[in-house]
């Protein structure tokens, strides 16, 4: 009984969600870094969804984890983790966790979106280090970054001119920076398992020291009604890199 | 002329196997592409009498060049799977749960 339960409601979840986004689905990234200017394959990065449900509401998980390939753990080992709880409807997040493993050096961050909608509570902690809790304000509406790239994916690109931008607001590392993520133009890209994929080109834009340089900071989102990420490009203070989509499932 | 390139192929060449023991994949192209590149100028320039070591690093830097190939095409990225690190995972959806509700309760 219970298991028709929870499957019923997994299903009215599936109708309600934006038809971009689909329960259980899970997207595999190889991720390179430009090591003396040519790309070398470091890590994997596997988007997924997932249901969470408490005694009273449901909630879209979503999660990031980036870990390094076997031949570089000992070397450099990364096992990131990031997620967010979101309204799966609104795409309001609810909480957000961070959970940094990067060559030794360790963050935990936590972000409970309060209901007031002006305030996050942050509690976050470096290392072995003391930990910090916050009470931070924020204008309505501000997304942690694991929700921005999926939201992105709700929004009607279709209608977007060479140039135009949508804005957003994100939170990270405590602080709260405006996002524009401006349309470049469309674009065929390579998309793993899908083959080539026509795509949106989306320039990622915001003030902050942690992303270089004008429009070398792109996202590609399939141009149909998933809007997969099949790449993205970065560039970061410690260099660029390069993620390539290689298996998309449950799309 | 021949010992220079001679010591460029030699330097490259242990760049190179270096660059092949670490996971550098086809960075470890460029100093034993260079390796061999010196090495055949270096064989090229000698008198025949004398090509004895440049043909040495030859087929040295060719090896080089066969080792970073092969692992290129043979070796797969995979990824480790940890148990800490699945079990670190499903305790954070716990405390996710266990978050939620509270937060649930103070609305």
């Amino acid at each position: 009984m219970k298991k028709i339960v929870t499957i019923a409601v997994s299903l009215l979840l599936v109708f309600n969600l934006p038809a971009q986004i689909k329960l259980n689905e899970t997207l595999v990234f190889s991720g390179a870094y430009a090591i003396s200017g040519m790309m070398t394959n470091l890590a994997q990065l596997t988007m997924s969804t997932d249901l969470l449900k408490t005694s009273k509401k449901s909630y879209l998980h979503l999660s990031i984890v980036a870990a390094t390939f076997q031949k570089w753990d000992s070397y450099f080992k990364i096992r990131d983790l990031y997620e967010s709880y979101v309204d799966p409807t609104t795409f309001k997040p609810t909480l957000y966790k961070r959970n940094v493993y990067e060559g030794g050096y360790t963050k935990t961050e936590t972000y409970t979106f309060l209901p007031d909608g002006k305030s996050i509570k942050s509690v976050s902690q470096r290392k072995k280090g003391p930990v910090n809790t916050h009470i931070l304000n924020v204008t309505p509406n501000t997304l942690d970054v694991v929700t921005l790239i999926y939201k992105l994916r709700t929004v009607d690109l279709s209608r977007l001119q060479p140039g135009q931008s949508l804005a957003f607001k994100i939170i990270f590392d405590e602080k709260e920076y405006p996002v524009w993520i401006k349309f470049l133009g469309k674009e065929n890209v390579s998309a793993g398992n899908l083959g080539k994929k026509l795509c949106y080109k989306l320039s990622i834009l915001a003030k902050t020291d942690k992303l270089k340089g004008k429009d070398k900071n792109i996202i590609w989102l399939s141009a149909d009604n998933k809007k997969i990420p099949c790449m993205v490009e970065f560039s970061i203070p410690v260099g660029v890199g390069r993620l390539n989509l290689l298996k998309a499932e449950g799309v | 002329m021949r010992i220079f390139w001679i010591v460029i192929s030699i330097i490259f060449g242990v760049l190179g196997i270096v660059f092949t023991i670490l996971p550098m994949g086809t960075i470890a192209f460029l100093p034993a592409g260079i390796a061999f590149l010196a090495a055949l100028i270096a064989f090229l320039i000698s008198e025949k009498n004398k090509r004895k070591f440049s043909r040495l690093l030859l087929i040295i830097s060719v090896l080089i060049l066969v080792v970073i190939g092969g692992k290129k095409i043979f070796q797969k990225d995979t990824v480790k799977v940890e148990q800490q690190f699945i079990q670190q995972k499903e305790e954070s959806e716990k405390e996710a749960q266990k978050e939620l509700e509270d937060l649930e309760n103070l609305k």
